[in-house]
């Protein structure tokens, strides 16, 4: 038989135990995979579009639903771009608290990412104890902003609500929760030969291709590329903050996986020390702060709670064209706003890390055994309904 | 059939009443509710994501919300589940594999619309690429929310339970 | 490097391909090149130590132009991660046809699918044109992205 005749296309998903929203079409030989190729779409819900006839506020919800565990890089980001356009900057404490949630919804959506891979390689164990230490961190998200996953705390010029009282000593307590807690994982997973076995010199992505593909986030530090945001252009309280950027050299599946735990602990030090230099002060930037009425004013300092002024109803942003771009939990996460001055963005392009990330389905795959697809699926951190948007 | 016993004689076909009063047995209060109640504790998923809402769903079957105490636990194979839950929004493609999944399960079988989405669109109501559960699939319990807490999830389990323990949704046919 | 310096640079290096070289405070270069010479300077670019694209939006004036952006950076040098470069080119309305960048950024495989897929850009050289990456398999007719494409609005808007 030659060669083509022996191979075999086979269609995985989008219903796989993977628990992924899309298919992969594999053409294989024996048990070799030739080609494959990611058949993504099957979450294309349009935001962009939608962005366009919806007013600036009313996307921040938007933007948010497509990467449901890690919704503040996207909430931030779009944020950020608007007050580019806006030309407004947010008090400090504002910062800080951006950077306290984003931190904390970084823990939390690199549990997530491991509880899944931890499905996908078959480990149950991982993914109970993932998702069960992913719960404190998201209940104390949402004693800050009201909500378990979609936050929406970062608004034009401030965030939405101050500290709550007495939560610096939850976090503290969560903190050291989570420290006690990592050397558990290692002795049973990250150790364990099993998963070794399964991750270690599997999928793995050289340096230059990792460039060269422009992938994003702890896929890209895995690889050896010092290459962070936070680092790069520093954002929000990031520049007055000590902390390491992760990389590992080897670059395979394992790798990955530990550039997610050790930003974990990282995370936790960005946090205390947020807690720690917190400053005093307004959450919103003056010129909003002005235009609540004096009342109101009154209950917005007494509550730490923000009344939205009546100009973001229908906040009009001047015409231009805006970037931002931060280190979310999966990577980088880029906006890019074309602004004609009306109610709605002209052009609202939002590229996800996830979807700077498909391109690795089909060049770590190539002459993989069909076994391993999952354990490489997985280590991507891959959400499908970020990258479809 | 004609059959003879102690020299009575019996005139019909003896199938068709075999399976009425096999009909009317297991429609009769212990062994329907016996069987209602297993049908009620022995839900499976099936283990397909359609959009967002998978991420809470997620974490309704971890630990601290465990749904697994109803006899709920998502499951690999289509064929050996019976419950439907449609995880937040349907798009076009999606949709297709939905059916798809839908019509390989075996009665009797379940559907679960999650979030708003999975009602009527939910925030994405006016995306050209997004189908309504209801109009394709027969929905039989919605969770409103965007994205809906594990415990509404677990509500939604329970609401099921009851119910095909109030036997509306499970019929036995001969 | 400061901004001032690599805008010099960067103006030195496409000047002769007809570019205008524009730039945004603090760290955003704005490269505009006719679509003849956009490989040319993705080329020169590249060589720069910008090896990667982030995105490429595609922007939809009606019955004016199409304006395609690539936002390109840096990540073998971080001096220059710092800064994203817009090599920019214009489209005509009726002919919304350019030279593909796939061989000089690899990284634009998908991000260039998705604009053919959604905006209706034919990128010539691009294996993948004609295929749909994200819409259905049968779906026909105005791409989404265009403004012509109309979406149901509610309240004042509608």
């Amino acid at each position: 038989m030659s060669l083509e005749e022996r191979e075999l296309e086979v269609l995985i998903g989008p219903q796989h135990p993977a628990s992924g929203h899309m298919r992969l079409v594999a053409k294989i030989d024996g048990d070799v995979v030739v080609e494959l190729r990611p058949n993504i779409g099957y979450v294309h819900r349009s935001v962009e579009k939608l962005a366009e006839v919806k007013k600036y506020l009313q996307i921040i919800p938007l933007v948010e639903r497509p990467s449901l565990a890690d919704t503040t890089a996207n909430n931030l980001t779009y944020v950020m771009a608007v007050e580019k356009l806006l030309g407004i900057e947010p008090p400090p404490r504002a910062q800080y608290l951006r950077t306290l949630l984003a931190e904390i919804n970084r823990i939390h959506s690199h549990f997530y990412g491991m509880g899944i891979h931890g499905v996908m390689i078959g480990s149950s164990t991982a993914y109970m104890w993932c998702f069960g230490d992913r719960e404190p961190l998201i209940e104390l998200a949402q004693e800050l902003t009201g909500a378990r996953l979609t936050y929406s705390y970062i608004v034009p010029g401030g965030v939405r609500r101050d500290l709550p009282q007495g939560f610096e000593d939850k976090v503290e307590k969560v903190m050291r929760y989570l420290e006690n807690r990592m050397p558990d994982y290692f002795d049973l997973y990250f150790n364990n030969p099993v998963t070794r076995a399964r991750l270690e010199g599997v999928g793995v992505l050289s340096r230059e291709d990792a460039i060269r593909l422009g992938v994003a986030g702890p896929n890209l530090r895995a690889s050896g590329v010092p290459y962070d945001v936070r680092k790069v252009e520093p954002y929000a309280a990031y520049p007055e903050l000590d902390f390491e950027v992760v990389t590992e050299e080897a670059g395979d599946a394992f790798a990955r996986v530990m550039v997610r735990v050790r930003e974990i602990q990282e995370s936790i030090k960005i946090i205390r020390q947020v807690l720690k230099k917190i400053p005093d002060g307004p959450i919103l930037n003056e010129k909003y702060m002005k235009m609540i009425p004096p009342n109101l004013r009154k209950q917005v300092e007494e509550t730490g709670r923000i009344k939205f002024p009546g100009v973001f109803a229908n906040l009009r942003v001047p015409a231009g064209e805006a970037i931002a771009r931060v280190e979310g939990g999966r990577g980088e996460v880029i906006f890019h706003i074309v602004s004609d001055g009306k109610m709605s963005p002209y052009r609202m392009r939002m590229v996800t890390p996830s979807f700077r990330n498909v391109i690795l389905f089909e060049h770590l795959t190539r002459g993989v055994r069909v076994a391993d697809i999952p354990a490489i699926y997985g280590s991507l951190d891959y959400f499908p309904p970020e990258a479809d948007r | 059939m004609v059959c003879a016993l102690d020299g009575s004689m019996w005139v019909g076909n003896l199938e068709k009443a075999a399976r009425k009063a096999a009909a009317w047995l297991v429609n009769k209060t212990p062994i329907r509710s016996l069987r209602e109640w297993g049908i009620a504790f022995s839900l499976w998923p099936v283990h397909f994501t359609t959009a967002c809402c998978g991420a809470e769903f997620g974490a309704s079957a971890a630990p601290k919300f465990d749904t697994e105490r109803f006899g709920f636990l998502p499951f690999i194979a289509s064929r050996q589940c019976n419950v439907l839950f449609i995880e937040g929004t349907l798009s076009k493609k999606m949709a297709e594999a939905a059916i798809w999944v839908y019509e390989q399960m075996p009665d009797p079988k379940f559907v679960i619309a999650m979030g708003a989405c999975g009602i009527d669109g939910g925030i994405f109501w006016n995306s050209y690429n997004v189908v309504r559960p209801k109009d394709i699939l027969p929905v039989h319990v919605y969770i409103p929310g965007c994205p809906p807490r594990p415990e509404a999830v677990a509500q939604a389990i329970i609401m099921l339970q009851r119910k095909i323990r109030e036997g509306e949704l499970v019929t036995y046919e001969v | 490097m400061k901004f001032e310096e690599l805008k010099g640079l960067i103006e030195e290096k496409v000047r002769d391909l007809g570019a205008e070289v524009s730039g945004k405070e603090p760290n955003v270069i704005e490269v505009k090149v006719p679509r003849e010479k956009v490989v040319e300077a993705a080329m020169r670019l590249r060589d720069m130590g910008f090896d990667h694209v982030k995105a490429v939006t595609a922007v939809d004036y009606p019955n004016e132009r199409f304006e395609v952006v690539y936002v390109s950076s840096s990540y073998s040098n971080l001096d220059l991660a710092y800064f994203l470069v817009n090599l920019r080119t214009d489209l005509p309305y009726d002919d919304p046809r350019m030279p593909s960048l796939l061989e000089v950024w690899p990284s634009v495989l998908y991000q260039e699918h998705e604009e053919h897929d959604l905006m209706g850009i034919v990128f010539e050289g691009h294996p993948r044109m004609g295929e749909r990456l994200l819409l259905p398999e049968n779906y026909e007719g105005i791409p989404p992205l265009r403004k012509e494409f109309k979406v149901k609005t509610e309240g004042i808007n509608a």
